[in-house]
């Protein structure tokens, strides 16, 4: 299972299938406050960074966790590594897998 | 309603004030309306800061900005016919639309009832009834939810996502003037619900003279000012948000920084040195958590933080005075009471321990026996209040009204003293009301939800011991059909009502030990706090 996916699952309590790039805190009843918190705390655990205030603002979304841990270069260990195929566009997204 | 005198300062008609309003100080204030309070402010200091929404991109906002905005939503109102009187639902989370749409209604008369976007629709829909709003206001996130309860209402309402007005309001005709002086300090402003008994929230009524009240009241304790920078980090469909890091700052002309409540605690320390906060208000919870997600502190420009809404342990302040070198100054106060009614001694050197205060001038509080009478010094009873920030009802319930404001004072249900210094000390409420992270929730709110399973023959909901919330709730249940799962229990409660209200903990009574059913006393009412008691001696003991 991709590790980013598997840490919001346990985070939030919810089933893998569930989760989705466009998911949002509005799509899960308990992505609370408290739920980002651990969610980030548990992110900076897992990747060995620390996110600024910018990129902690910019999280809307799943996908924009994965932009992020992509643009701090977790590429080189779990690197970009699917295209999504959406009806309407090819969305390429950050699907994180462990080493 | 009120009366001005040459130096145009107002005070409230006290002939015209409810009993329990009533107090011997006077009120004085400058401005009859929420709404002329921002207007005075933006015409005195036009290009300071009124306003931060941090975000990926900053939104800052001088106070000559932000009226633009106001005023801008003020035409939208007029112009479809929105008036003084009219209650409008606010399905917003923290953003500057929330604080442009509540300063727009309220210098209009209309009155703001905020519905916290958290909740589960059946819940949503019980207070658009209740309030009998006639216009919903609500952000894009919530617009799925917002679905399901405009399919749930009977009858039809108009739902408007803010965005969308937001863009068509700043192209409506902005008028030179509006009807703003027609709004009077005793004209309704607010209804702000709160867990009921009953398992249904009630409204509680708030005017503009209990905003300004404690508003005032509040900057004044602080020596608040102009260069006040306040961190609005709890969510503005409480008082606590609304009054503490919005009004009170903006009375003494000071700056906002208001977060969105899903990410505010994280980068809490970042946005205080980033935007240069100087106070904050938060919950004993979210002290907590702050110690207990350490972040860097370097750099803070925090001068106090104000704290309240559930117990502050003395061992989480002081560790946290200690570990972060910010003072914390506690406080008590309801919804009832607008916010705060009284609070520790300003300046850091002078605060007495253990105490949750002094009232504060705009209020009078003493401790009560059950006859209604004023009891002495260290001699323990039920805390009450009664001033120029005490709410003017329930909305609609008559016989509640009857008990809680009664005899010239409201009733709290909170228990305490008062010592010979006269601080007041808390003790505890008398009730079973389970406050989680600062939020209260009263048992029956979610047994109703577990009543409608159909294997649920019986079930009690305790509020038990959190390391960082204070309380979590944990539900005892008796089924007749032993096979059920807590699992599946706690999947019934999904999308029935709000994720915060679900119990993290059930326990499924006919596999429980030495208890065999629900505890009850010969009225048949719950034993609630032998529930608590079990708890605490077969199950706590084991985590």
């Amino acid at each position: 299972m991709d590790k980013i996916i598997s840490i919001l699952a346990g985070v939030l309590k919810i089933d893998s299938s569930r989760i989705t790039m466009e998911t949002t805190p509005g799509d899960v009843e308990n992505w609370d406050s408290l739920a980002q918190l651990s969610l980030i705390q548990k992110i900076e655990e897992e990747y060995g960074l620390t996110l600024d205030i910018r990129e902690i603002l910019e999280i809307k979304k799943v996908g924009d966790i994965c932009r992020i841990l992509e643009k701090r270069g977790v590429r080189g260990r779990w690197g970009v590594r699917r295209i999504c195929a959406t009806s309407s566009a090819i969305r390429k997204v950050c699907a994180v897998q462990d080493d | 309603m009120s009366s001005a005198d040459t130096s145009n300062k107002i005070r409230p008609d006290k002939t015209k004030l409810l009993p329990h309003q009533r107090i011997e100080a006077d009120l004085v204030l400058e401005l009859p309306n929420v709404g002329l309070l921002f207007k005075s402010k933006a015409q005195k200091t036009p290009k300071k800061v009124f306003l931060i929404a941090p975000d990926v991109v900053d939104e800052t906002y001088t106070y000559e900005a932000f009226l633009r905005w106001i005023r801008a939503w003020e035409a939208w109102f007029g112009n479809r016919g929105v008036r003084k009187g009219t209650r409008i639902n606010l399905i917003i989370h923290n953003s500057s639309s929330f604080v442009a749409i509540y300063f727009a209604a309220l210098g209009r008369g209309i009155t703001v009832v905020p519905i916290n976007p958290n909740l589960a629709p059946d819940e949503m829909v019980y207070i658009i009834k209740d309030s009998r709003s006639e216009l919903i206001l609500f952000e894009k996130s919530v617009s799925k939810k917002v679905e399901q309860v405009q399919m749930a209402l009977a009858y039809g309402l108009p739902f408007i996502d803010d965005e969308v007005v937001g863009k068509e309001a700043t192209r409506e005709a902005v008028p030179e003037d509006t009807d703003s002086r027609q709004v009077g300090l005793l004209d309704e402003a607010v209804i702000i619900y709160t867990s009921g008994t009953t398992g249904n929230p009630k409204g509680v009524v708030l005017n503009h003279m209990n905003l300004l009240a404690d508003a005032k009241a509040i900057a004044e304790w602080f020596n608040f000012n102009e260069e006040t920078r306040a961190l609005c980090v709890l969510p503005m469909f409480h008082n606590n948000g609304q009054v503490v890091t919005l009004l009170a700052p903006l009375y003494a002309g000071g700056s906002t920084i208001i977060t969105k409540s899903q990410t505010g605690l994280w980068p809490f320390w970042d946005l205080v040195r980033a935007h240069k906060a100087t106070w904050t208000s938060i919950t004993p919870s979210i002290l907590s958590i702050l110690l207990q997600y350490r972040r860097s502190h370097e750099g803070s420009t925090l001068k106090g933080i104000i704290c309240g809404g559930q117990v502050l342990k003395r061992t989480v302040q002081e560790n946290f005075e200690k570990t972060f070198g910010v003072p914390v100054f506690e406080g008590y106060g309801l919804t009832e009471t607008t916010s705060f009614a009284c609070f520790n001694n300003n300046q850091a050197e002078n605060r007495v321990a253990e105490v949750v205060g002094r009232s504060l001038p705009t209020n009078e509080m003493a401790i009560l026996d059950p006859e209604g009478k004023e009891v002495g010094p260290g001699m323990e009873g039920e805390i009450c209040i009664r001033g120029y920030n005490v709410a003017c009802e329930y909305l609609g319930l008559p016989e509640k009204n009857h008990q809680a404001f009664a005899n010239g004072w409201f009733h709290s249900g909170d228990y305490g003293f008062k010592d010979e210094q006269g601080y007041y000390h808390f003790l505890c409420r008398h009730d079973d009301l389970i406050i989680k992270g600062g939020e209260n929730i009263y048992p029956a709110e979610i047994e109703n939800v577990l009543f409608k399973h159909p294997s649920v023959l019986e079930c009690a909901a305790i509020g038990v011991p959190h390391p960082l919330l204070g309380e979590d709730i944990c539900v005892f249940v008796l089924l007749d059909d032993a096979r059920i799962t807590d699992k599946e229990l706690k999947e019934f409660f999904s999308g029935r009502i709000a994720y915060f209200k679900q119990p993290q903990q059930i326990l499924i009574v006919n596999r429980l030990d030495g208890i065999n059913e629900i505890p009850k006393g010969p009225t048949k009412k719950i034993l609630y706090r032998e529930l608590k008691q079990y708890y605490h001696d077969h199950i706590a003991k084991d985590h």
